[in-house]
Order: structure tokens, then sequence, then C-alpha cells
């Protein structure tokens, strides 16, 4: 017989038996419920360890002794394992206690708690009538927990340990010990059945969350407070799922039957509550649970090119499959008919969430727009009753989806009458260019500057062959356009819808600028233009401007928007100009802002912003300078000139110079006409520079009145943005002090060298601009010395023209030397129609006077007659 | 059986009110025992003042100290603690469902336990009548302020922690935790009539895993622990594998650890010749150090029969120059070798004193 006792040390054995004489009297129940006194020997369990040991390999011991030792073996089994563990006693006292138990473990107390016979536990429970015996399970516990008890408590272990806690075998007061050797439990919830279901409790110990008891068995053994402890958790989880408020109605709260509703509760979210409250659901292992629903989209195809139109619709259908299989549509009827939660398919039990169950019935979906469809398709995903939905496409949306997401399919050449050879990635560009227009989805092409999107686009319109192309683009850029189409695409009518009197053409290229297309969208939307390209469009970045209203009602069959500047950083600025290339795909502002913008940019949502790259990916194509598979392909100097055109401003005073200045010239001879032909060139080049400078003005207004300073304005947001760093170059210090001005004004950090400069300062002011503090490096020719090493700039400005290239070359070599290890591209700004843009030609065709202008300088020019003087220096249009 | 005494700071100063619905039939009780609802009035004016002195609650009986302008009045309010019949009968009300336990414990009074105690008759809450007071103050009236003040700050109490009415119907929270529980239990006559399987077969003997390591704490050696539950492994193992109980006295069982523990050589003072014994052969190893005994003939003739060199012999200690062999009860013979005046134990013991002699 055992007797538990606290601490578990101190329980002891009971022995009695026919020809045993005892000190001690005890009562005992026989067979027929009896109870009687019969003598007995107590012995501590730490002394009946050894007897009971042997007693397990005697064949003639008592049942009950032989079940004592068998446990006394499974005791010191654990014991010799190192399975005890230090516990504080409901009593407050030291104990060691057995654990942590394995699963194997737990099995094997069941199997010897079951085995054990009457006699093992013949003390009858006290106070009750028939007289009942005590559990065998909690009775097998506590003596393995005595046993486990004396074992540590070896002669010396209180010297060893140099306490007495845990060491002595007499009972310490060890109340502060608690929070130490307890950790608290948490329960979960293990669901079992098929026909019905119930939910069972199991109490889990958080020092070992292997640890796993169900609340049964924990109710029967256990210690008060983990009980107490079991019976918190229990209430709140109740609190968080009421079905489960009927396990505190029961004395031990095992375990309650739950409802088919319960169930679809649990499924839809009383399991997400439960684990907010910590309390898991384990569902039964032989349930199936992966049936999923997905949402499959179908659309028609259309002949027209713009079938991403606002008619043009996509059918959207539910599919259920199991794993991967979908199911057949006898299996959905099924599905659809079952009023529980679990059906049979395909001969095994399936658990059905009630929203998957109105799935199958509703099948089909109400339509969405085409373009919606494709955004769904591209993500993956699309969002249904607020919830994430898996999407697969089907048929001809998928073949869009397909076609997008891979441009082997039909690799188009360069077009033959482009007069230019494409590099490969320039190819590239021109092949996403024409799929994604010829799907009449249009797209943003935001190569680095100087990758040549120009000539891209060119490209693009010269193999779309068709319809007149329309380029909006700023005023500055105009010239630009002008001048690569006329190179690249020879023959290609172009026209500038620009300037009073502008007309328009309905063949080729019409050239106009934001300002114009804002007065004239109207006249603009009359024709029927095959593409419209917004050049730098992040000038329609605002979409409630006026720009960008009138913008959008030029209509086109297909739209590209070019720009420099890196949009997919800033949401808002990309939403506004895809929502014009691509109308739809991504939704109205405020649905943009809700759906992507704030999760990606304040929430920082991982899935959300994978999600969002999917979607717009393919609309959008950017390439960088450095990127690998570009850099090698590009030459290390490009050099480019910038054609502008002169303000209304520069255009007056040019030709009031000219005439002035001419008449001066036509007066005079010798000295004084050579004199007067160099402030005539000094004065015209002042001019194009700006008015400002020319007009030598104090404190001047300097943005809008230079056609050069809007053009530089637009390549150094375009590099900043880049994060680059560009040297601009003048000849006059007077205008590169305006410009640093300007810039500053601007925002945009700068330094200025020129001559005046001490050499000491210059040195501090190369270093800054080398380590990246400002963007900008401002320098006039005569500064330009030897040992000026300014390898960071990756562009070169020529503001003004130095009218000897290998001045130029030099100035340019202060950025393209040894140790530059980015491409360098050199701007040269030319103000058109004026004597600048005519010099420059005659350098470029090599003509003779260019020869003694290299030789001579402006001294050269002096040589002219009033005639050709008057041809040079006239203002063309 | 811990003293089932608690006390409990009072509240200071401040208007309060009896929040939860016991705490307010507590009060209720107080009122309808008062036979003058200004009294009543007064105490809670004391109360609020925070005029109560440290709360001390126990089975029937709260007393505190009631500061007034005159004097310090020592208070007490009496109420009949539950007996244990009826502690027996309410512990099975709160048994029979784990809801009550678990509200309980969460400082929550049901009242459908309340109730259905009271179904059982079983009074939790006083009643009229109930709340027996007693002050030293001159005062006549029943209850005085003095005892209204104490009654309305164990109203708050109650509120936050209902177990004070339990302690003070009689039992500790620890108590009324172990108690309700369910019977359990196997009817006698069914037990004894059940066939019981055999007894399953002995789990597999296993390889020790490695010690445990426990967290760190206050006034414990955690490390010395994890040794302890080694020594326990050890001790089982050796058990299991010959069903003896190595039983050592203090200071045997203070040198093995040494010997085990080297660390924990000079906590547990002992010599260091006493551990190499130890080492040398365990239990006899020590034996062989520390006592000497006439052995019979057989050790004799087994050294003269090894061819071994002449020795000195005193009892069972055969001794030649600075070397010795100490013949002891498990029939092995331990080296011994003298350094610094002392004999120091060395080598391995042997049943064959010539292999012991020659290894030394």
């Amino acid at each position: 017989m055992f007797e538990a006792a606290d601490p578990p040390r101190t329980s002891t054995l009971a022995f009695y038996g026919d020809d045993l004489p005892g000190d001690d009297r005890i009562t005992v129940v026989g067979p027929d419920g009896a109870r009687r006194e019969v003598d007995a020997v107590r012995v501590p369990v730490g002394d009946a360890v050894p007897l009971l040991s042997k007693a397990r390999r005697d064949p003639g011991a008592h049942p009950a002794t032989a079940f004592w030792g068998a446990s006394v073996v499974v005791a010191l089994q654990l014991v010799a394992r190192g399975r005890v563990r230090p516990a504080v006693t409901d009593g407050d006292l030291d104990a060691w206690l057995v654990g942590p138990l394995d699963t194997a473990d737990h099995a094997r107390i069941r199997d010897l708690a079951e085995a054990m016979p009457a006699h093992a536990r013949a003390v009858p429970l006290p106070d009750r009538s028939p007289a009942a015996l005590a559990d065998a399970e909690p009775l097998v516990r506590a003596f393995l927990d005595a046993v486990a008890d004396t074992m540590p408590r070896g002669a010396a272990a209180v010297h060893a340990a140099g306490a007495p806690a845990f060491a002595s075998p007499e009972p310490q007061h060890v109340p502060h010990l608690r929070g130490w050797a307890e950790q608290g439990v948490r329960i979960s919830l293990r669901v079992e059945g098929l026909e019905e279901f119930r939910a069972v409790v199991q109490v889990h110990d958080l020092a070992d969350p292997s640890l796993v008891v169900d609340a049964a068995r924990l109710w029967a053994g256990a210690s008060r407070r983990t009980r107490s402890e079991a019976t918190v958790a229990i209430r709140r989880a109740a609190r968080a799922w009421p079905p489960l408020e009927r396990l505190l109605d029961l004395p031990v709260p095992d375990e309650v039957p739950l409802l088919d509703s319960d169930v679809e509760d649990l499924l839809r979210d009383g399991a997400v509550r439960l684990a907010a409250a910590g309390v898991d659901v384990h569902w039964p292992r032989d349930l199936v649970r992966d049936l999923t629903a997905t949402v499959v989209l179908d659309a028609d195809r259309l002949d027209r090119p713009s079938f991403f139109g606002p008619d043009q619709v996509a059918t959207v259908d539910w599919r259920l499959a199991l794993g991967d299989d979908p199911l057949t549509p006898e299996e959905l009827d099924r599905l659809a008919e079952a009023h529980r939660p679990v059906v049979r398919l395909r001969d095994r039990w399936t658990l059905v969430d009630p929203e998957l169950a109105r799935r199958a019935r509703e099948r089909r979906l109400k339509p969405v727009s085409a373009i919606d469809a494709l955004g769904a398709a591209l993500t993956g995903s699309t969002e249904i009753d607020g919830e994430q939905v898996r999407v697969t496409a089907t048929g001809w949306l998928d073949e869009v989806r397909a076609k997008i997401a891979d441009l082997s399919g039909d690799p188009i050449g360069p077009p033959p009458a482009l007069a230019a050879t494409l590099r490969d990635y320039q190819l590239h560009g021109l092949r996403w260019l024409h799929r994604m227009t010829s799907l009449g989805l249009g797209a943003c092409l935001a190569d680095d500057m100087g990758l040549g999107k120009t000539i891209t686009l060119i490209a693009l319109h010269l193999h779309r062959g068709c319809g007149p192309t329309l380029v909006v683009c700023p005023a500055s850029l105009l010239g630009n356009w002008q001048r690569e189409i006329e190179r690249f695409a020879p023959g290609t009518p172009v026209r500038r819808f620009h300037g009073p009197g502008r007309t328009l053409a309905d063949e080729g290229f019409v050239l106009t600028t934001y300002g114009t297309m804002r007065l004239d969208a109207e006249r603009l939307a009359e024709v029927e233009w095959d593409l419209v390209v917004a050049d730098e469009a992040q000038h329609v970045k605002n979409p409630a401007s006026d720009t960008a209203r009138a913008l959008r009602r030029v209509p086109a069959r297909s739209r590209v928007a070019l720009t420099g500047t890196p949009v997919e950083n800033t949401l808002s600025e990309l939403w506004a100009i895809l929502d014009w290339t691509t109308p739809g795909l991504l939704g109205t502002l405020p649905a943009f802002r809700a759906r992507w913008a704030k999760p990606v940019e304040v929430d920082r949502d991982r899935a959300v912003a994978a999600r969002f790259a999917a979607l717009v990916g393919p609309f959008l194509l950017r390439r960088r300078k450095s990127d690998p598979g570009i850099a090698p392909e590009l030459p290390a100097k490009t050099e480019t000139d910038r054609p502008v055109a002169l303000t209304r401003e520069q255009a007056a005073l040019y030709e009031a110079v000219v005439r002035e200045l001419m008449a001066e010239i036509g007066d005079s001879t010798g000295m004084a006409r050579r004199g007067r032909v160099v402030k005539l060139l000094t004065a015209l080049k002042q001019v194009c520079n700006h008015p400002a400078q020319y007009l030598k003005e104090s404190a001047p207004r300097l943005p809008g009145r230079s056609g050069k300073l809007e053009l530089l304005d637009e390549l150094v947001d375009t590099i900043v943005a880049e994060d680059g760093a560009v040297l601009v170059f003048t000849q006059y210090v007077a205008m590169a002090r305006l410009l640093a001005r300007h810039l500053s004004d601007r925002g945009v950090g700068n330094r200025l060298l020129h001559g005046g400069t001490p050499v000491a300062e210059r040195e501090e002011l190369v270093r800054r601009f080398q380590d990246g503090e400002v963007p900008v490096f401002l320098l006039s020719l005569k500064a330009a010395g030897t040992g000026l090493n300014l390898t960071r700039a990756d562009h070169v400005v020529h503001y003004d023209r130095w009218w000897n290239p290998a001045v130029e070359d030099q100035a340019t070599d202060r950025a393209y030397r040894i140790g530059q290890t980015r491409p360098v591209q050199v701007h040269r700004i030319i103000a058109e129609g004026t004597i600048e843009d005519r010099i420059a030609e005659m350098l470029r065709s090599k003509r003779s006077l260019a020869d003694s202008v290299l030789a001579r300088g402006e001294a050269a020019f002096t040589e002219l007659t009033d005639a050709e003087l008057a041809d040079l220096v006239e203002l063309r249009s | 059986m811990s003293e089932r005494v608690r006390g409990f700071p009072a509240f200071g100063k401040g208007a309060r009110h009896a929040r939860s619905w016991w705490g307010r039939a507590w009060l209720q009780a107080l009122e309808d025992t008062s036979l003058d609802q200004r009294v009543v009035r007064q105490g809670r004016r004391y109360a609020n003042a925070g005029l109560v002195g440290t709360i001390t609650v126990s089975p029937g009986l709260l007393s505190a100290t009631v500061h007034d302008t005159d004097d310090n009045h020592r208070t007490t309010v009496r109420l009949t603690p539950l007996t244990d019949d009826e502690w027996r009968r309410f512990l099975g009300q709160i048994a029979a469902k784990t809801g009550h336990l678990a509200a309980l414990l969460d400082r929550e009074v049901p009242r459908e336990l309340v109730d259905a105690a009271a179904d059982a008759g079983v009074p939790l809450l006083p009643g009229i009548g109930d709340l027996d007071p007693e002050c030293t103050c001159p005062g006549w009236e029943l209850p005085c302020r003095h005892a209204a003040a104490l009654c309305h700050q164990v109203a708050w109490l109650l509120d936050v922690d209902p177990w004070v009415l339990l302690l003070l119907r009689g039992r500790e929270q620890a108590e009324v935790v172990a108690g309700a529980r369910p019977d359990g239990g196997e009817s006698a006559v069914e037990a004894f009539a059940r066939e019981v399987p055999v007894l399953p077969p002995d789990p597999p003997v296993v390889d020790p895993g490695p010690l445990p390591e426990f967290e760190p704490a206050p006034g414990l050696d955690v490390a010395a622990l994890g040794l302890l539950v080694g020594y326990a492994a050890a001790r089982a193992r050796a058990v299991l594998a010959t069903g003896e109980w190595p039983a050592l006295d203090e200071r045997r069982d203070r040198v093995r650890a040494a010997a085990t523990h080297p660390g924990l050589a000079t906590r547990l003072d002992v010599d260091a010749r006493e551990v190499l014994a130890w080492r040398q052969g365990g239990a006899p190893g020590l034996a062989a150090l520390e006592e000497s005994w006439n052995p019979g003939r057989a050790a004799h003739a087994a050294w003269r029969s090894g061819g071994l060199p002449d020795a000195e012999v005193w009892r069972n200690r055969w001794t030649v120059r600075d070397r010795q062999l100490r013949f002891a009860t498990d029939g092995r013979w331990y080296g011994y070798r003298r350094e610094n005046g002392s004999w120091w134990p060395a080598g391995t013991p042997d049943r064959d004193p010539a292999a012991v002699l020659g290894e030394l």
C-alpha cells in the first residue's frame, strides 16, 4: 500500500499480510467492500526501494508488492535517465519530481496504472460510502515522484549543494523558489471525431512546450497550482471563444462536444480568436484540410487592340481544389449541398470552411474589367470580400500574362528605316515597348539619362510605321527631339506644334511642349494619334494639374511615358504615370493609396510590396547605367549636342544686338571693326546664355528667361535623381555666378571654381565635390588648369561653346580620365538658330572656316565680310 | 498547514465605493445589522478618511486599529466560520463546475455558486445580524463607527480579493483549491472485481542523457543541483543493475562526491588521500586506507606463493621499503607508496599481489 505525503519523499509504503506482524494499524478494504483494521509495517519510501526492486524479481511476490516493484523500476529508469526536476510542492516544500516526461513515458505510466491491482491501493478514501479506492494513475505518479524525491539526496548532498534545499531529506520551506521551479501552463484544444466533433483540452508546460497532458489526466494528478493555472486559462479561452463556456460547467474541464455550427465558427474565425488568446487548435490528422479556393479569370479575345478598354470584361469563377487537383462538378455539387463542416470527398473526410461551401454554391462572381483581371493575373491574387485570394488566369488572359512576362515570343529586329545601330538593351527596350503597345497596354520607359530613350522611341515609331506620333516634352527638349529624329529617322516628317501660328500634321512626329498641350488639348485631341509620348513624364506627376488632365484628354491607340527619374520610389508619381499609360491598372487614386501605397510605404508590408512589384513590373522598364548588363555596352564617353530654343526675350535681345552692332560694324574698319566683331560675338553668346548676363542685371530674376537654363535644370534634376554628379563649364565667371545662385535657390548643392579662386581653396572645393558633398561643380575654363581631378562626375555640361573642340575635350577630360569608373556623358547646350548653332554645324561639316576657327579662335571671324558675318549671326527659326 | 491569518494594508484616504455585487452584499449586511444608519455613514467617512489601520483577517475574525480624534481603538468584527461539514458541501459546489473555481481564481464570485451553496445550506455571504462587531471605544452603538469603518474597508478589499471572504469563513485559497476537486476514486468492490492486465514489461535501460541545466535561483547552487541529478542517476542505475542500495554514511559520501566532482572538493572538506583511495577502489578502497584487520591464511599464502620479496607484515599490510600492499575485504590487494611520511594509495588494486607490487 502506498500512502502519498508532502513532500513526496516522506511518503510511506505499508506492508501487511497474514504472517506479517506490525507496529502500525491501518484500515484497508477487502473485495467485499468492507473496511477492516490490520497490522502493518510502515516503511519510508526510500527504504522500500531496494526491497521492492528485489520483489520485482521474485516470482512468488504478492501481486501488490510485485506491482510496486514494477513501479520502482519505472521510477528508477526515469531517474537513471536524469528525468527529475526540482519543484515546490503545494505545501511550499522542496521536492524532486519525475519529469520532463516524453510520450513513451506517459504511455508507460498509463499502462502501469492499468495493471495496478486493487490490493495495491486498498486504503479506502475518507468519508466515502460505499468504500472507494483512489484512482490508480494519480497514485502511480505520486509514487514515482516519491521515489524520485529520495534519490538525489545522498548523505553528502547538503555539503555538495552548499545548502539543504533539494539536497537534505528534511523538508525545506522554499516558497520563494516557486517562480524558479514553475513556468506556468498554457492550454490548447485538440479537435477529435469526424461524425461528431469534440474539443479535448490539453495542457502544456510552458517550461517544456513538448510536454502535453490532457486536462482529464491533469485533474487526476498534478499540483493544485498547475490545476489553478489551467482553470484560469480555460476560462480565458472561453471568453475568446464562447462554445468553450460549457467546459466551465463541468467538474473536470476535459472536453466538450462541438456542434457542427461550433466547428464552422471555429473554422471561420474562432481559431484565430483562440490563437490571439494563446490557445492553439489541433485538427485530427486524418482530416483532409487542404481544400482551397482560387479565383479563375478568363476573358474573350477582341480583335481591336484596345481590348483593355472599359467595355471589355473578364469572367471570374471560383475554383475549388483538393491540393492541386480541381474538384469535379459533381464534387462541387456535393460540397455545395453540404450541411456539415466535413464532407466526404474522394473517400476521405474533408474539412470544409463554410466560406468554401458558399463559394462552391456561388461559383460565378461578378465580372471585372479586363484591366482589373490582368492586374489580378499579374499579382497572382485579388481581394474578395476583404480577403486575399489566389488567382489563376486562363485562356486568352493567361496568354497575355505570359506574353508580358516573356518577351522572347516573336523577337522583332530594328526597323530598316532607322539610321543607327541599336545597342542590345535598346533593342530589348524596343521589343518591350512594341509588346506592351501592341497589346494596347502602354508602358513607362524609365532608363537612366544617356541610355537612349529617344532613339528607342524613334525606333518604336518606325516599327509601328503607321499613324502619327505626338511627343509632349519640356520646351527645352524640343530641339533635341527634332535633331535626333532627323538624324536617326531621316525622311520622317517632324513638326513642332509650338509657338504662334502652330499647325498640326497627321503623319510622322509632332513635337509639342506641356504648356502648349495644356492650351491646345482640344485641337490635339482631334488627331487620331497612333502613339502619344510623354517625355520627362515626371512633369505630369501631379494628376490634379491642368497639364496632367489635358494630357489625359488626348486620345491615342497607345501611350508611352519616358522618364529618367526613378519614379518607382514615389508611388503616387508612379500611379500618375501608369494611370495615364495604362488607365485602370492601378485603380483610382484613393483605392491605390489604400490598397498599395499605404501598405507598401507606411506599413512596410513585404507581401504587399511583392505583389505590387509583380503588378507594375511589366509596365515599367528601368535600366541603370551601372547595371551589369548595360555598362559594358556603353561607350566610355558619349557626346550629345543639346539644342535649345531662345526664349522670346532672348530672341528679341538677340535680334536687337545683331541690328545695332552690325550697323556699327558696317560703319567701321580696321582695328575698330575687329573690336566690334568680337564685341558682337561676345554679346550674342551672352544673350544665348541668359539675358541677365548680357544686361548685367544686379539682382536678376533667372527662371523662365533662358532656354539654356531651363535645359540645365532638366539635366541637373535628372542627374541628381540618378545620384550622379555633373561638371558645368562656362566661359564666363559672371554666368557661373548666376548659375551658382540659381542652383542654390533651387536647393541644388554646388561649388564654383574660377580663375580667381585661391589655390588652397581650389583643393578644398575639389575634395568636397569628389567626396560627394555637392552634385554640381561649376567651372570657368580659365580655372580648368592641370592637376584637377574631378572623376566623380559622370556628366559634363558645356553651358556655352568653346569654338575649339580641343579645348572642350580638355575640359571634359577633368571628368573622363584615369580613375573614372562610370561612362561619362557630355552635353553641349546650343542655342538653336543662333551663331552657336551655325558654328557647331560648321565644326561638324569641317568647312574651311572651321579650320581657321580652330586655328585662330574668334579672331577668325573678324576676317569675314559684312555679308558673311550677317549670314553667320542672323537668327533663324 | 499554514496559519490562516492574513494582513492587508488598509485603503488610504479617498472616497471609494464597493463595486462588486458581493462587496455590496457585504455592506448590505452591515446596513441591515445596524440600528442607526448615521453610524454606518460615519463609518464610511472614517474609512474614506483612511483612519483604518492594517486589517487582519483570520477565520471568523476581522480586526484593525481605527484612529479617532480622541484615541486609537481596537475593533473586531466576527463572522461565524463554516463548519467542516459546511465546507465539504461548499467545496463540492465549487468542484461541480470548473467555472466556479476559475471565476474565484480570477477574483470574481459567481452568483450561481453563492446561490447553489445557499441551496445546500451553506451561507457564504453574511446576512442580517451575521456581522458581530466589538470595539474598545466607549460608544455603545452596534456597530460603532469604527466597526462600520472596518466593514467598509473590508467591502473594498472584497472587491479586489474575494478570497478574503473565504478566509473569514475558515479556509485559505490553497485549501479551497486543493479541496475543490472532483472526488475521483473508484468503488472498492468494482476495483477488486475488475481483472487487471499483467504488469507491463520493465522499461529498457537507457543511457543517461546530459545532466539538466537549471536557471539560476536565489540561494541555490544550481550547478551542484545538476550534479545531484547525476548522482541520483548513477545510484538508480546501480539499483537497477544489482538491486543493491549503495548507502554511504555522510563522510564517505563526501569522499565519493569529491572524488567524482573535483570542483567540489574544498566545499566537501575531505582529505586528499581519501579522495585518492576512493578513486583507487571506491568504498573498499577507502576502507583499505582507513581500516586494518587480520586477514586469513589465504592472504599470507598468496604472498608467499607469488615469490614476492620478504615483507614486514602488520595485520593486513605488507610493507617492502617504501611500498605497501593492503589486503582488503573484497579480496583484492591495494597498493600504497610512502611519501612525506605517510602512505598514499597508488596503482590499480588486483587479486594478484605480484601484479600490484610490480606496478608500484
